[in-house]
């Protein structure tokens, strides 16, 4: 997966404003479910962002007791990305505006 | 979130990972001995689809005999056996907190003490027989050291038990929970039984068998990417879907590959990791698990077999992220 843009590539959308797209930013959330092991998430967020530990435990812990945490953020082509390896590992994530 | 463990599965898959205790037999400069698993006896097949019986069961051999002697020594002995009585025995209990009769336990701890002989004195041990060692072994130090509590630590046979069968049952535990390690040419040797392969294989063969997203059981798989936006959502899941199945069918076929051998690399641990968790992801979807920890149907609803194959297959993921997380 290093670096090739496997995931979807952008939507093309005639009637979207794709500056004011680009203005705001996006951010990816995880959500909380029943099944995901704790260490399981904690290993992922590592792995597909590269965060230390101790950062990923506390994402984790966020996503465990708030119900979501935001994971990470950016274009929409890079988050759409960051959701398609995630989905790929079985986490149950989405994207949204940061605003939104 | 469930931890890695989740409910106990019950006696005969008492062995979960434990990821948060980073004990490594392997590396420990003074360990009592020093076990490393058995090559397989002929070459192994990497054929895509080999039947599984063509599985090679990677066993334990035990590569220190001078230490493997001393334990035979020790503990055959019976000396330790012999000084057992009414007194010494009289604090122990069974599961539901009964008393247990002494004369009773010192029998029982004769008959394990002679299994654990036997399994000692052989050169290789298969994975269920090592795992055997461990539990007739855990029984006797629990025998041992309660023995030892009650006379004061005054006999010397029976506290030089009591050390040296928890020193064992702490390693042979430590070894049961690092079923994968990592090799110094960054390769991982697998130790799954034949039958956990057959688990592994049999639940990745039936998901792939229904993996497109139009399933209902598996909609877990494909989430909404843009939440309740239900149009970008759709647009987004007409471009990445199919992407996101030949991932998952490629990860399939990696795993299957790899079942068949005892040594496996970084990129094979990595679908074996997220093929085990989409395993479990429609496994538990379909039980409708929920986070309530006390969560497992009875031994007779219908839902036991899966709910069991759901246990055994996250003991194994909870092998797969310890291995894993050391390569971070």
């Amino acid at each position: 997966m290093s670096g090739q843009p496997l995931a979807p590539t952008p939507v093309i959308d005639p009637e979207q404003d794709e500056r004011s797209e680009l203005d705001q930013p996006w951010i990816v959330l995880v959500w909380n479910d029943p099944i995901n092991l704790m260490e399981y998430v904690t290993l992922v967020l590592q792995k597909l962002f590269g965060y230390s530990r101790s950062k990923a435990t506390r994402l984790m812990l966020d996503v465990h007791q708030k119900g979501r945490a935001v994971v990470a953020s950016g274009s929409r082509e890079s988050c759409e990305l960051d959701v398609f390896r995630l989905h790929e590992h079985g986490l149950w994530a989405t994207m949204q505006h940061e605003d939104g | 979130m469930p931890d890695v463990e989740g409910p106990d599965g019950g006696p005969d898959e008492g062995r979960g990972g434990d990821p948060g205790d980073d004990d490594d037999i392997d590396d420990e400069p003074g360990s009592w001995f020093v076990l490393e698993p058995a090559e397989p006896a002929g070459p192994t097949s990497t054929g895509h689809r080999v039947d599984d019986s063509d599985v090679e069961d990677c066993g334990w051999v035990w590569v220190e005999p001078v230490r493997r002697r001393a334990l035979l020594a020790v503990l055959g002995e019976r000396e330790w056996l012999d000084e057992l009585d009414a007194d010494s025995l009289a604090g122990l209990s069974d599961v539901d907190g009964e008393p247990l009769d002494p004369a009773e336990v010192a029998v029982y701890a004769g008959q394990l003490l002679e299994s654990q002989q036997e399994l000692l004195a052989d050169d290789e041990l298969s994975t269920e027989d090592f795992a055997r060692l461990h539990w007739v072994s855990t029984d006797l130090a629990v025998i041992s050291r309660t023995a030892d509590d009650a006379t004061g630590g005054t006999s010397i046979p029976i506290g030089t038990a009591a050390s040296v069968l928890d020193r064992l049952t702490r390693e042979t535990d430590a070894m049961l929970r690092r079923r994968i390690t990592p090799r110094r040419d960054g390769t991982f040797r697998m130790r799954w039984s034949a039958d956990e392969r057959a688990l592994v294989r049999t639940a990745i063969d039936r998901l792939d068998a229904v993996v497109d997203p139009g399933h209902d059981a598996l909609a877990r798989l494909y989430p909404a990417a843009y939440g309740e936006d239900e149009q970008r959502s759709a647009e987004y899941a007409a471009v990445a879907n199919h992407e996101l199945i030949d991932s998952r069918r490629a990860a399939f076929e990696t795993v299957r590959r790899c079942l068949t051998r005892n040594v496996i690399d970084g990129a094979e641990l990595g679908a074996l990791m997220r093929s085990l968790n989409d395993v479990r992801l429609v496994l538990g979807t379909q039980l409708d698990v929920t986070e309530d920890e006390d969560w497992l149907p009875s031994p007779d609803s219908p839902e036991f077999a899966e709910a069991r194959t759901y246990y055994l297959l996250t003991a194994l993921l909870g092998d797969v992220i310890a291995a894993m997380r050391r390569t971070l």
